[in-house]
Order: C-alpha cells, then structure tokens, then sequence
C-alpha cells in the first residue's frame, strides 16, 4: 500500500510518545497509588504498541531503540494531542488520554479494513487498546460525575480543544491511498459526542467535539514537544550502547 | 535423536518463563516448531504486545535447541503478533504451575462466564478489585473465602463491540 510507511512511522510514533508521557506522569504521583500501577501499565502497553508498528519497518531492536530515542524532536511526526504532558492537570490530561484512545479505536478500526496482506496486529492491539479506552471513559465518567471534577474537565476542554486540530493529518504524498483524515475525524467527533452526551457532558463541551470533527490540518510542533523529547531521551543520550541485545 | 517438530516442543518443555516458573510449552505460547533440514524455526505468540520477556525469551529458546541439536542447527525464532494468545492456552500443568506460584487462571464456564478461584484456598468467592497489577499481564483480585489478595492472568479476550 503506497504511503503506508508514513502511516506507520507516524502512528509508531503517537504511540511512542504517549507512552512515554502516561509513564513520565507517575513521576507526580496520585491521583492514588493504584492510578500510578494502572499508569505503568498502560504506558508499557502503548509503548509494545509502538514496537510492534515499528518491527513492521524496521530491522531490530538496536534499530528501533535509536528510532525512538536517538532521532531528533523535528523528525518525530505525532499529532499535537501527544506532544504536551499535561501531567500537572489531571482533568486535562484525563480527557487527552481519553480522546486520544477514541481516536486510537477509529484508527484501528481503518487499519483492519485497509490493511489487507499486512500482519494482523489488529486482534492484539485492539482487545488491549479497548481496556485503555475503557479505563479513561471511567475517569471521565467519575470527574463528569462529581461537582469539581466536571467543572475541572470543563475548564481543561478549551486547552485541549487546541491540541486536536492534526490528529489523523498526513501530509500529501505520505498517506495511503484510502485513507482519510476528514472521513476518521468525523468517526472521531461521533464517538465523543455520544459518550459525552452519555455521562451527561453536554453543550460545554461542543465546541471542543465541534473541533474533531473538523478536517484536519497540519499545525507543526508544539513549542512544548522539545522539552518532552529531550526528557524522554535524555537517559538514553547519556549512555547509547548501555544496553546491548542479543 | 531424530529432530522432529515435536521434539523440538519437547525441547521447549525446558524453556521457561522468566516470571512464573512455567515452561513456555504449558504456557501456551509455543505456536508451531517447523524442521527443515537443518534449520529450525519457532513460532510463538506474545501473552501482550509490550511483553517485556520476548527477547530474553527468545534468546532462551536459541540456547536451549542449539545445546541440544548442535551447532550445525540454523534456529530462527519469531514473534507472532497475530498469534492471539488467551488464558485458555495455559495448559492443565501450566495451570497447577501458576496455582502454586499464586497466580490464579480464569476457567471458562459452560455458560460463557468465568470462574476465578483463589490459589489459596481454592474458593470460586472471589471478585475484581484493581484492573492492573504487578505485571501488565496482570489483574489484582480479592478472595472472600480465605480473606487475601491475589492476582489473576488477565484474560486478553475480545472486548465487546466499542
């Protein structure tokens, strides 16, 4: 499928970094311990999920150890929505993680239909991103339904709302033929929609669902997304050859 | 000794897991073991994408068949990621493995629901409490019966329709 190893280096990388930043947030403990375990987890998920994309390009271990922490930030392509930590606004960053595992199930749900003669990494990947789903609808849910934590989810949705314009964006030339980012972001925006409306977040946040269902554009790196990377590799740049496989 | 398919799984027999002292046979993950002349290829399915075991476990795999082939033997080991591995792949020693190491197995039900018993004190009166536990292959339950936390395998199945 031509366009497909952009596709792929750029989902590799959402997951990579979202990994990465589920992880760097236990470093501010709580909401409770039991979130920080849940935390570790789900990173270590998302970042198996980042491997397994990245296995399908590259050719070993050392390979993709330097792709992920070796490249430079200008060279990552990730939406806005994983550049940013937000770990110090647990609303906000509970309603990134939630939209971005929305997104995620709609990115899934294209690839199994795209991708034909492709590894089958659908089944996996989406019996253990539907558990990530869940778990962040159920933080949505116990903030929406509580006084100040509906009021925090609001207050965050417009910051946020700001992060989402280039999710599924892949420039001209560096996407598959069948894909398109207009057509998933519609799929998007009706997934929030209905689960929002579900735990009775309505008008509040429509301008923010009206965001997603917008076509998306490209918007270049976050100011933030430098810092992210170079703390996320900073271990690494100190010591390349520290871990030897094989 | 004639190298077979199936001698090469009962070479295997002695490859375990590096967390819970079960061979990586009764475990489940030992997909297909193909013998083409001198080369040997071993299929195995990933328990979760982000299975920190995989290489350690695969470097075991490669030792184990050349020690006991020779270094004449080709052994290609590859991961399977559209393998789909559950809980009902653990074999019956597997499970009695896990039991005494204090993990329990979820058993499917005739009537599709599942049955988790405590490793303990073998009492089905157990319930959820976190999702998540030591290992990301890992749930964290309660025991009525005998009053103690244990954890359970998670179950890896298919979630109902999003």
């Amino acid at each position: 499928m031509v366009g497909l190893r952009a596709f792929l280096s750029a989902w590799a990388d959402e997951e990579w970094l979202f990994g990465q930043l589920l992880v760097y947030r236990v470093g501010f403990y709580g909401p409770d311990l039991e979130e920080n375990i849940a935390l570790a987890s789900l990173a270590q998920d998302e970042l198996g999920h980042a491997g397994l994309l990245a296995d399908l390009f590259l050719p070993d271990q050392k390979a993709r150890e330097r792709h992920f922490l070796g490249r430079p930030a200008e060279e990552f392509s990730a939406c806005r929505l994983v550049q940013v930590d937000l770990a110090e606004d647990w609303a906000a960053f509970v309603l990134r993680n939630y939209l971005y595992e929305e997104a995620e199930a709609v990115r899934l749900d294209w690839f199994g239909r795209a991708a034909s003669g492709m590894p089958d990494l659908v089944g996996l990947m989406r019996r253990e991103e539907a558990e990530h789903l869940a778990h962040w609808r159920h933080w949505v849910r116990l903030l929406a339904g509580d006084g100040e934590g509906r009021r925090r989810l609001i207050a965050a949705a417009g910051g946020v709302a700001e992060l989402v314009g280039d999710v599924f964006y892949l420039p001209e030339g560096g996407r598959p033929q069948a894909f398109d980012g207009a057509e998933l972001r519609t799929a998007w925006a009706a997934r929030v929609r209905a689960f929002f409306r579900e735990v009775g977040l309505g008008p509040e946040l429509d301008p923010l669902v009206g965001r997603l269902g917008r076509p998306p554009e490209a918007a270049g790196k976050h100011p933030d997304f430098f810092r992210v990377v170079e703390t996320m590799q900073s271990v690494y740049r100190s010591e390349p050859e520290a871990v030897t496989w094989g | 000794m004639e190298v077979t398919d199936r001698a090469v799984v009962e070479l295997l027999r002695e490859v375990e897991d590096p967390e819970v002292p079960v061979s990586i046979v009764d475990l489940g993950i030992v997909r297909r073991c193909e013998v083409r002349g001198e080369a040997v290829r071993v299929q195995l399915a990933p328990t979760r994408a982000a299975c920190p075991a995989r290489e350690y476990i695969a470097r075991r795999v490669e030792e184990r068949l050349r020690q006991a082939l020779g270094g004449g033997f080709r052994v290609e080991v590859e991961w399977l990621p559209s393998a789909a591995w559950s809980v009902d792949e653990v074999s019956p020693a597997g499970r009695s493995a896990f039991r005494e190491y204090g993990i329990a197995i979820p058993e499917p039900g005739a009537d599709g629901r599942r049955t988790v018993r405590c490793p303990y004190c073998g009492s089905a009166d157990t319930r959820p409490v976190l999702q998540f536990g030591t290992a990301v292959c890992r749930a964290v339950r309660y025991c009525a019966g005998c009053r103690n936390p244990f954890e359970e395998m998670r179950w890896n199945e298919a979630p109902p329709a999003s």
